[in-house]
């Protein structure tokens, strides 16, 4: 069972008409995965999409390919994410471990794309790869970092 | 009025599928049925798809509430609806038909308003404002 199923002549469960056609994804995919509220696709996807409301149609077969893909992108995403720190922060990825709260294996995984990462995660090193500077000595991702000197406290 | 598909077919076809057999299911409105339920469970496509198999085969003549239909004219497909109980926790608005052979599962998702089968009521159990944003609220 490994050709994909043609969902061309399927009937919309949303509008009702006849007709999908095999759209390209790039960027912003408006569905959630696991703990990520969206995913962003750096690689080309195609998706089944009514000709007439855009809603999407897939089969239900048990493959895997969907996640597979998707869990390929988000790692890849990661680990480019953490050579960017590396480089530009000039830390090492155990120093990058320790301010992020995660142990050097994990990170070191993540980073040989061995791993998936939470969203969570994979949010704080893309934070991380496009502000770099917050995780050098002194700045706010330093754990020594005084929280009090900069008023990011509501309450004493 | 009863089911229009034979309940028994929808769950051979889900078993095919299941099995690997053969792929035997369409979600032709995945925002409704596995985009949704990811959205709740945080869960991978295949997990979503698991978790509405599951459903499916659950279900029973004495969950079938009406029948109903998408699209028009010489073309309008006649679905059925259901409703499952006390599944993971939630009581579930199921809409499906079999079209060209396959299932397709239209609707798979916590019932947004209360719905009576028979003498039973299926209430929310899911709040408004954990509904996915793509829902109507």
């Amino acid at each position: 069972m490994n050709t994909p199923k043609d969902l061309s002549n399927r009937r919309c469960g949303e509008c009702g008409e006849k007709g999908f056609t095999l759209e390209k994804i790039h960027g912003i995919w408006n569905r959630p995965w696991k703990d990520f509220p969206v995913v962003f696709m750096n690689k080309d996807h195609f998706v089944w999409q009514c000709n007439n409301c855009k809603n999407e149609a897939v089969s239900g077969a048990l493959d895997g390919q969907e996640d597979a893909l998707i869990e390929g992108v988000i790692r890849s995403q990661a680990s480019q994410f953490l050579d960017i720190i590396k480089s530009k922060s000039g830390l090492k990825i155990d120093e990058i471990a320790k301010r992020l709260g995660f142990t050097p294996n994990h990170i070191s995984d993540i980073r040989g794309e061995r791993k998936t990462p939470s969203y969570s995660l994979w949010s704080m090193l893309k934070l991380c790869a496009r502000y770099p500077e917050h995780l050098k000595d002194g700045d706010v991702l330093d754990p020594k970092f005084n929280i009090e000197d900069a008023n990011i406290l509501l309450r004493a | 009025m009863p089911a229009y598909y034979p309940l028994d077919d929808v769950q051979n076809l889900v078993t095919l599928t299941v099995n690997g057999i053969d792929d035997k299911v369409v979600f032709s409105m995945r925002s409704a049925s596995i985009n949704y339920i990811m959205h709740i469970f945080n869960c991978s496509v295949d997990e979503a798809k698991l978790i509405i198999y599951r459903g499916l085969m659950l279900l029973t003549n004495n969950d079938f509430k009406a029948n109903t239909a998408i699209g028009g004219g010489l073309t309008r497909l006649i679905c059925d609806e259901y409703g499952l109980q006390g599944y993971r926790g939630h009581n579930w608005y199921i809409k499906l038909a079999i079209e060209d052979g396959d299932l397709d599962s239209i609707s798979f998702h916590p019932v947004e308003r209360n719905m009576r089968i028979g003498q039973r009521v299926l209430t929310v159990t899911l709040p408004t404002h954990l509904r996915p944003s793509w829902r109507p609220r």
